[in-house]
Formats: structure tokens, C-alpha cells, sequence
């Protein structure tokens, strides 16, 4: 059987960690971090997934007179603990100068002492050792249930975007052009949006719109997950559906997979006639590097956030709702047209951290989930259509510009901006402002922790 | 729960089911159940279930991969949702079930005695 693609995943509250502790520089020894690891199996890969950060403090370390690190064998039983306890695997990160890394010979000889040690006492874990350069990644991988180390991983790095090691193959010319301007079309931007497969997790007014967008792009797979076919409200949701979708009442996966090969053939689109949080469905959600969530009920964004944390995926929700007054017997006026974008990163704020997502919140929905736009405390669940394609349009390309941010990096470091509220009154997005929780259940219990081990 | 409840109710479960298996999650106890019972007369009559033993809470969940039908062919009110990855199904029935004085057993069986019923 021929093995998976391997990656080793890095959520964002981790990556800082990693990068600031790895940029000090030790007086006696090489800089020398450790990472408590989870595993996960999905379609495509096999994932090893960064938990925590572990700083060895500098008393673990033994004094010499080599370039290298060495710690003591105490430290080591200490780690192993950590490992067993919690049926971690260990990741070993120390970093070298330089455009393209290699593991030393002394590297390689630690390795192969330590961590066959670590793989007899923690079996279900993948355990592993990496060199971290300017762009370039090097190390062995001891996989679950195999004897030899492998060599063949990528190293993802989840934070302000998404940086994948080893990166595809590019010239000199184009690194610079990419290094300036990352959205110019050059060789590099057009293989990392190649390389991408973004699933969309509803089809109607937001969904389609980032489809065609994605497409045009040259994002390279496309996976829709819808169940409905097209209704008369999907006309005045979306401009990207044609009068013969409706006639033939297609479903939404047929009419946008035909679209979608329209604008770009090389765009491969596969549709997952299903919903959240469906096995099939679950299934697709796990093999995405990016999701994007145009669902209509909380349920199903705790859903999708679950399983995006779970396996280091990027979630970016959008919604809308256009609220009436809640005062006045239906139809009462439009007092609001809002809508949402939210970037839930791996290991950065969430949909729980900022309050959108309650326990209160989900348990008011239970039974009253896949509302209409139209929304007040009255009458929650009116099914009435409306003319809201402009305003998901404006979602939808905005989260077109955040998954394009994710991919390619184009805006230089920005705050910890991952909220945008709209207005459609007044047509503007304003940023808000999340932060972290520590006491948040989702990013302390969830983040990173890949499949359980069962036993 | 206290963290010797969440043992103690765990040593039941596995004594009275020995296919059990268990996993830690996001600071969970997570019994898997493969093959249980469901009361005479519902489809299928047998299915996996999860135990879901949270020190946060003060008793435990129970989810099945699916719910049967009940023996009258009704169906009971069903919510789905992911739960360590996967997908499980929840019925609502409130069982009377006290920390200390009630057993793993009691609950699992109090919870699927909602099967029993007509509608």
C-alpha cells in the first residue's frame, strides 16, 4: 500500500511560540524546542498536529563544547511522561541558517537514538524531528505501525496565512516578484492556488458566488457540500445560476459544478450531496486546507468549527440576516441588513471566543434552525425570500479576498483582526477586534487534537 | 462528575460491555459501545453507542451512530452532531440519574428504555 502524503500542522498560538523561542539565542547551545503532538488519518493525508509548545528551560541542558544541544536524560523521561500522559507524539525543533536546510549528522544520530524510545511507549503517535530554515524544512518522521522514519512530509504553518515547506518548484525571478507582490500571476501564486483545495459548505447565495470567484481564481479543487436542489428563492440569492438551472430544477451541485467549468475547466469541482455534520460530509471537511462555512444555523458552524480545529483547517464563516422590528406585527420594517465575516485560524480566535457561538445561543436554535434572511424575535423562521444576492455578494467576495490572503499572503501583518461586521445600510465592513480566550473549551480542548486513541 | 465517578462509572461499562473502548478528548471520558441492544422490536436491533463522561457536567450523554426506529415503526425526534470527529445521533429523554447513587448501567439502560414506546 502506498503511503499517504504526510503534514505536520502548526496552529497559530503555537507558531508564535515557535518562531519567538527559536530566534533567541542561547549562549551555550543551539536553541532547542519541543512539541507535544496529536495524529489524524483523512482521505488524502496523514496529519501530525502541533498540541503544545513545550520550552525546555535551560537548566535541561547539558553544558559542552559543541555547536549542537544536548539535554539530560532526566529532561528526556520528563518529556516522555508529558507524551504518555496525555498519548502525545514528540516533535524535536531546532532551526539552521540558510535558504535550504538539511539535518546534521548529529541531528540524524539523536534522532535515531531518542525516538524509536518514544514510538515503543507511545505507538498510536507519529514522533518526529525537524530542521526549520529560511523557507525549507528537513527531518524524520517515525509514523504509527512503521519501523523506518520517513523523510517525505510538508510543514504547514497556520498564522496571518498559510506557509507550506517545501514550497513548489519556482525560479529565482518569480520568488522575487512573489517576496513583493504576491498577487501577481507569476509560476509560484499559480501552483499555491493550484495546490489548494477549498471546501464550501453551502450552495446557495454566498456559497455560489465564492465558487465562480474561486474558479476564476485557479484555485485547484473545489469541493461543494449541498443537499437542496434550486428553488424560485435561489434567484434573488445569487447572480450565478441561469434561467435552464431553475427550469430543469437542478440541483445546486449540478447547476454550479457546470459554472464552474465554464470559467475554469482546470478547476476541478466535486460536489458532496450531503449535509453537515453528515458522515460524507465530515468526511470532505477533513481533507480541505481551507473551509468556508455559507451555512444559515449555529448548529452547523459549531459543526464545521469542530472539525476545522480539529484537524488544523481554516474556517472563514459568513452569514446574513436582514432583521425587522421586533415590535411590530409582520411585515414589520427592515431595521438592519448585517451580515458577518468571521477568519477562525487554528489556534487563533474563534466563533466561541467571540461570543457568536454560546451554548445558550445553540440550544434557542434547536428546532428553529434554517431560518430565513428575514429575521426577528417574533418571527424566527418566517421562510419568506428576498432580494439579498448584492449583499451575499459583498460577503462572498470579501471571504474570496481572506482565502486569497490565507493562500497567497498579500497583506502585510495585520492586528488581530478576524471579525468584520456589515452593514448594508450604509455599505461597509468594520473590523472588530477578538482575542483569544484561555478558558475558551473549543481552542483549549479541540485545536489540534486530531483523531482520539481509542483503547 | 468527580474524576472517581468518571473512573468508577468507566470500570462498569467496560465490565458490562467488554468490547468497550475508551478515549480522552478535549478533557472528555469517551466510552465507545460497539454492539448494544436496543428493546425488543426496533430497527435494527442493535447498534454502536458513545458514553460521553464530562467532569463539567453532572451526568453522563448518551449518542448512538444511529437511532432506530421504535417498535411501533414511529420515530423518535433525532439531533445529529459531531462529537470527536464523527458523526453521532441524539434523542431527547431525561433520565433520573444521581452521581453516587446510580450506575453506568442504569443510565445507558434508562436512556434506551425511550425506545420502549410507542411514539
Amino acid at each position: 500500500m502506498v503511503p499517504k502524503p504526510l503534514q505536520i500542522r502548526v496552529p497559530q498560538n503555537c507558531w508564535r511560540i515557535i518562531e519567538h523561542e527559536l530566534h533567541l539565542m542561547p549562549q551555550h547551545h543551539e536553541a532547542v524546542l519541543f512539541a507535544l503532538t496529536s495524529y489524524a488519518v483523512t482521505a488524502t493525508r496523514d496529519l501530525l498536529l502541533v498540541r503544545e509548545v513545550v520550552v525546555p528551560p535551560e537548566a535541561a541542558f547539558v553544558k559542552s563544547r559543541s555547536h549542537g544541544a544536548q539535554w539530560t536524560a532526566k529532561y528526556n523521561l520528563e518529556l516522555l511522561n508529558k507524551c504518555l500522559e496525555g498519548q502525545h507524539g514528540l516533535l524535536i525543533l531546532h532551526r539552521h541558517g540558510g535558504g535550504s536546510v538539511q539535518m546534521s549528522l548529529d541531528d540524524l544520530d539523536s534522532a535515531h537514538r531518542l525516538l524509536p524510545r518514544f514510538q515503543a511507549d507511545v505507538p498510536s503517535r507519529a514522533h518526529a524531528s525537524v530542521v526549520l530554515g529560511d523557507r525549507s524544512v528537513d527531518g524524520l518522521v517515525w509514523m504509527p505501525n512503521r519501523t523506518q522514519p520517513t523523510k517525505e512530509f510538508q510543514f504547514r504553518v497556520l498564522d496571518e496565512h498559510i506557509t507550506t515547506l517545501p514550497w513548489p518548484l519556482h525560479d529565482g525571478l518569480d520568488a522575487r516578484i512573489y517576496a513583493q507582490q504576491p498577487l501577481a500571476d507569476t509560476v509560484l501564486s499559480r501552483k499555491l492556488l493550484r495546490n489548494t483545495r477549498v471546501v464550501i459548505v453551502g450552495l446557495s447565495g454566498g456559497g455560489t458566488q465564492l465558487a465562480t470567484q474561486f474558479a476564476a481564481g485557479g484555485i485547484g479543487e473545489l469541493i461543494g457540500i449541498e443537499y437542496q436542489r434550486l428553488d424560485s428563492g435561489n434567484r434573488l440569492s445569487s447572480d450565478t445560476m441561469s434561467w435552464l438551472d431553475f427550469a430543469l430544477h437542478k440541483t445546486k451541485i449540478a447547476a454550479i459544478k457546470r459554472r464552474v467549468w465554464w470559467i475554469n475547466p482546470r478547476c476541478r469541482f466535486m460536489g458532496i450531496v450531503s449535509r453537515v455534520p453528515e458522515p460524507k460530509a465530515l468526511d470532505a471537511l477533513k481533507t480541505a486546507d481551507i473551509i468556508v462555512g455559507c451555512v444559515n444555523n449555529l448548529t452547523a458552524r459549531a459543526d464545521i468549527l469542530e472539525i476545522a480545529g480539529r484537524y488544523c483547517i481554516p474556517y472563514i464563516d459568513i452569514g446574513l440576516t436582514i432583521r425587522t422590528a421586533d415590535d411590530i406585527p409582520d411585515p414589520s420594517p427592515i431595521v438592519a441588513v448585517a451580515g458577518h465575516i468571521f477568519g477562525a485560524v487554528p489556534g487563533g480566535p474563534c466563533l466561541w471566543c467571540s461570543g457568536y457561538l454560546t451554548k445558550k445561543r445553540l440550544e434557542a436554535e434547536a428546532g428553529g434552525a434554517d431560518r430565513s434572511y428575514f429575521w426577528n424575535r417574533r418571527n424566527n423562521g418566517s421562510k419568506r425570500d428576498g432580494l439579498v444576492s448584492p449583499f451575499n455578494g459583498v460577503l462572498a467576495n470579501q471571504a474570496a479576498c481572506d482565502v486569497l490572503q490565507l493562500i497567497l499572503g498579500y497583506a502585510c501583518r495585520r492586528a488581530a483582526v478576524v471579525y468584520k461586521m456589515y452593514d448594508g445600510f450604509s455599505g461597509t465592513l468594520t473590523d472588530w477586534e477578538v482575542s483569544r480566550r484561555d478558558d475558551c473549551p473549543h481552542c483549549s480542548g479541540v485545536v489540534a487534537s486530531g483523531d482520539p486513541v481509542w483503547a | 462528575m468527580t474524576t472517581e465517578t468518571i473512573e468508577l462509572l468507566e470500570a462498569e461499562l467496560r465490565a458490562s460491555y467488554p468490547a468497550a473502548i475508551a478515549a480522552t478528548d478535549a478533557g472528555r471520558r469517551l466510552i465507545q459501545l460497539p454492539q448494544i441492544h436496543f428493546p425488543a422490536g426496533c430497527n435494527p436491533e442493535t447498534g454502536s453507542a458513545l458514553v460521553i463522561l464530562d467532569p463539567t457536567t453532572p451526568k453522563p450523554d448518551l449518542y448512538l451512530t444511529k437511532v432506530p426506529t421504535l417498535p411501533s415503526g414511529n420515530q423518535v425526534s433525532i439531533g445529529t452532531l459531531t462529537l470527536a470527529g464523527q458523526t453521532w445521533q441524539s434523542f431527547s429523554f431525561n433520565v433520573t440519574w444521581e452521581e453516587g447513587k446510580h450506575t453506568a448501567i442504569q443510565f445507558v439502560e434508562g436512556k434506551l428504555a425511550r425506545l420502549r414506546r410507542g411514539s
